[in-house]
């Protein structure tokens, strides 16, 4: 059973993505959105993406851009996919459940 | 309409009086309970505050909801799991003030978790 994992809040403030890296399996999703995306050089990523490498990352192309996250460099390393909150709601449907991490 | 009831998962990341989180969750879960649906509480992070025994509210002006866990058997809710990292790395003995908590570790507990259907974290 897979799970779309939402991370919302920042990892340099809060806990949050470190609770939801201890609850990844290999066939999850996970999308950075709002605070969140600060999350993408955050060493927990780095972590996560070495320990589970076919778990699918996406990034809201809109959140990031808002916060000046330069997210090029970071798509060109195929770690992560930039998408919309139409991609979104397309991926609430191809996991078995959603959980939000904020 | 007929339908298979889903299985639910409250899982609780938060200390207990900073917040109202603790006391929805456990509120969600009665009300879960009392229509006989499959709950399960599940405890990670500072929401392991939540389980420690002999917290005593009285002077710090707030109603010590963690009493009505104690509910949680009348409702049939007999799956609650704990985090064994989450209490280790704030050093906290297994001792809770409920009865029936399975301490499950790190790859447990998120198996546990991803076998719900549904999931609400709070």
């Amino acid at each position: 059973m897979s799970i779309l994992h939402l991370v919302r809040s920042s990892a340099f403030a809060h806990d949050d993505l470190q609770q939801c890296i201890k609850n990844i399996e290999s066939e999850d999703n996970i999308v950075l959105l709002d605070d969140g995306c600060y999350n993408l050089k955050h060493p927990l990523m780095t972590e996560l993406i070495a320990k589970h490498p076919k778990v699918d990352l996406y990034i809201i192309k809109e959140h990031a851009k808002a916060r000046a996250i330069n997210i090029d460099d970071v798509l060109l390393n195929e770690a992560f996919d930039s998408i919309t909150m139409t991609d979104l709601i397309s991926l609430t449907f191809s996991n078995n459940s959603v959980v939000t991490w904020q | 309409m007929t339908s298979k009831n889903k299985s639910i998962a409250i899982l609780n990341s938060r200390a207990p009086f900073s917040s109202a989180n603790g006391k929805d969750a456990l509120d969600i879960a009665l009300i879960f309970g009392s229509y006989e649906q499959d709950t399960s509480l599940f405890f990670q992070g500072d929401g392991v505050w939540q389980l420690v025994n002999q917290q005593e509210t009285d002077n710090i002006s707030m109603k010590n909801y963690l009493k009505t866990f104690a509910a949680l058997e009348f409702y049939d809710i007999e799956n609650i799991y704990v985090c064994a990292a989450s209490l280790a790395q704030r050093a906290l003995p297994n001792d809770f003030h409920i009865d029936n908590v399975t301490v499950l570790n790190s790859n447990e507990f998120s198996k546990e978790l991803h076998s719900r259907q549904i999931l609400l974290r709070f």
